[in-house]
């Protein structure tokens, strides 16, 4: 079924993402909510009938539990670390699989590039967050600033 | 009779949670073979048994499409039956997949009972 692009389809796909792939409890945020730490951001391109990038930013204590809770391992352990970057890419590259079906609708023509992250200050995120066509921030249960946002056309 | 796998995904973590998946499936497992993209899982073909492969689609270097068109291509491994794992949808994909004989799609997010019944109805398992 087609959606429209709103901030409540990319809350509600990111939050059922999150909860079944790494067990990750989220609600809308308040925007005066802030980063707990440095942020990681994963872009993705899509296109075909719609043309554009989905990007997710945490901060790094959130990319590491979602590296843990991917790979059934403690967030204390090196390995959720070392993994968290790629981690983060994974949720993104999945929620965006889900993302374009039920915005566009099941029978999608669209392609998925393969996300990019980088490391950004708030100030940064805050500017990408500002000039995107649509975003949802969300919060984990530890309090935790989730931001997602479509940007381009 | 104990089974070997492929898994094709150039993320690591996806490598580790589809091979932690197949070891909770209860399958008797021989080797789970891994490969970062699809040039590597062909190097691997050409020098294993191997009765599934699980890929992904976007991969750099050489991705999932090109790599199924290589075995379909190849009559040494052309039987291996492949179920792809990815998060894209793509309707045209899809109806390619099928053209060519993919035998399974497992869309991501996945749960391990899906990739089961998958491997059990591929490979004779169903109960």
């Amino acid at each position: 079924m087609e959606s429209n692009l709103n901030s409540e389809l990319l809350f509600e796909t990111l939050s059922e993402v999150l909860e079944d792939a790494a067990f990750i409890f989220t609600e809308v945020a308040d925007e005066s909510l802030q980063f707990n730490s440095d942020i990681l951001k994963s872009s993705i391109h899509y296109n075909g009938q719609e043309d554009g990038i989905l990007s997710l930013a945490v901060d790094k204590i959130t990319a590491k539990t979602v590296a843990a809770n991917l790979l059934g391992i403690e967030p204390s352990d090196e390995d959720a670390e070392e993994k968290s970057v790629e981690a983060v890419s994974e949720i993104l590259n999945i929620v965006c699989g889900v993302f374009l079906e039920r915005w566009l609708g099941g029978q999608n023509h669209c392609r998925l590039g393969i996300p990019s992250t980088v490391s950004l200050t708030a100030a940064e995120e805050m500017a990408a967050l500002n000039s995107s066509r649509c975003n949802a921030i969300l919060e984990d249960e530890e309090g935790n600033r989730i931001d997602i946002f479509v940007s381009g056309n | 009779m104990a089974y070997n796998f492929l898994v094709v995904d150039d993320s690591p973590i996806i490598r580790s949670v589809v091979a932690k998946c197949l070891t909770m499936s209860g399958l008797e497992i021989g080797d789970i073979f891994e490969a970062s993209n699809g040039r590597a899982a062909l190097d691997v073909l050409d020098d294993n048994w191997v009765d599934m492969v699980f890929a992904d689609l976007n991969m750099p270097e050489m991705d999932g499409r090109e790599m199924i068109q290589e075995m379909v291509d190849n009559q040494m491994i052309d039987n291996i039956p492949v179920v792809v794992i990815s998060s894209e949808r793509n309707e045209d994909v899809l109806k390619w997949l099928s053209s060519v004989g993919v035998s399974g799609f497992i869309n991501k997010p996945f749960k391990p009972e899906k990739m089961k019944s998958v491997v059990d109805k591929l490979l004779g398992n169903q109960e």
